[in-house]
């Protein structure tokens, strides 16, 4: 680098501020990929550069992007640091998302075959009804919207419990007077 | 399986796919956190690689930021800039807290030698700044690029979408209009 060289990378440096690090003001990493993708309008091309021109924090960003985007190989990295980043992934969220529900649909479709069994064999009719109703609680505790139902009543309940706690003895027998009255 | 539906399937916690995807961009990822920090002066080991590629991950899978990719065949540059943003985010940290610990506050001494070139430096940045001021921001992009990321003109032209000659001209023409300004200054030996 001849002299002249080092004497603009220096003013440059001093215009640039030396911001290390992401400002509110900087753009996020998908808009600087469609610049880099020439994605943007003149417009929105002409906003960027005036940013980048003055923000070495995206335009680093952006030419490690670039580098990147090109690069087809990459040197190889310790093995350890692979399996690790593998088992940050949540245990039980892995392939187990769906059976809850298959589950839960099971237990409705027992419901309406136990109640439609009911009515198709009256001298069955009480125990298909028991069946039915047995599976139908199993139901509405396995569904996510009867747990939340079955919260909500739990808590309506305790709240309603706990706001008779607290109402001063004062206030309670002013209501009780009240109400003979 | 495409990208588009790797990182569907990541987005959903599919374990199957996250395994995928962390052998086939865990390179990448790695490679981005070394080229970072090369291009820094920060003082690192190893065990801070570790961290960073940790943290790249986990916030890809738990901050859920695989959402905000619009384009799943830019992904490779969209993950440097990840890990790259990352790098940046531990640096600051760890030189912020390296500071904490030994700001002792002593300010060097005072020499008049010293105290004379550092007013003539000053001088000269100056007048570089002044010359650098009459550029757009698309020449300060370019030089920025070639002086920092020492990238070549063909690498200019491609991240700036802006003809190679159109790069080299520009470069020389920067260099050449500083020289002039310090040659009018009486400044001399740039020539």
């Amino acid at each position: 680098m001849d002299r002249i060289e080092q004497l603009l990378k220096k003013g440059l440096k001093e215009t640039h501020g030396g911001k290390a690090g992401k400002t509110p003001l900087c753009p996020d990493e998908t808009i600087l990929l469609d610049y880099l993708g020439q994605k943007l309008d003149k417009y929105e091309r002409e906003t960027i550069e005036n940013h980048l021109s003055a923000c070495d924090f995206c335009l680093s960003q952006l030419s490690i992007a670039y580098e990147a985007s090109r690069q087809k190989d990459f040197a190889p990295m310790p093995k350890n640091l692979a399996s690790r980043a593998k088992t940050l992934f949540p245990a039980s969220q892995g392939g187990k998302k769906d059976k809850p529900k298959t589950k839960e649909k099971l237990f409705l479709a027992a419901t309406i075959f136990c109640f439609i069994l009911s009515f198709l064999i009256p001298r069955y009719f009480m125990q298909c009804l028991a069946a039915g109703l047995i599976l139908g609680i199993r139901w509405a505790l396995e569904s996510e919207g009867g747990r939340t139902l079955i919260m909500v009543l739990g808590s309506l309940r305790k709240h309603s419990s706990d706001a008779d706690e607290a109402t001063p003895p004062r206030l309670k027998n002013h209501i009780d007077s009240k109400q003979r009255h | 399986m495409d990208e588009q539906e790797l990182i569907r399937r990541c987005i959903e916690k599919d374990k199957p796919a996250w395994d995928i995807f962390v052998g086939k961009y865990g390179r990448l990822i790695y490679w981005a956190i070394h080229k970072r920090l090369a291009a820094s002066s920060f003082a690192y080991d190893d065990g801070d690689v570790q961290t960073i590629f940790q943290e790249v991950f986990l916030s890809l899978i738990e901050g859920e930021k695989l959402k905000q990719l619009k384009d799943a065949r830019a992904i490779a540059g969209w993950l440097a800039m990840v890990a790259s943003h990352k790098t940046v985010d531990f640096m600051r940290q760890k030189i912020s807290r390296d500071k904490h610990f030994s700001d002792t506050g002593d300010a060097p001494p005072v020499n008049d030698e010293n105290y004379k070139q550092e007013l003539i430096a000053n001088d000269l940045v100056n007048i570089v700044k002044m010359v650098i001021e009459t550029f757009s921001p698309k020449e300060k992009i370019i030089l920025h690029l070639n002086l920092f990321g020492e990238k070549t003109h063909v690498e200019i032209a491609g991240i700036t979408a802006i003809p190679v000659n159109t790069v080299s001209t520009i470069i020389a023409r920067a260099k050449e209009k500083l020289k002039t300004e310090l040659a009018k200054k009486g400044i001399e030996g740039y020539n």
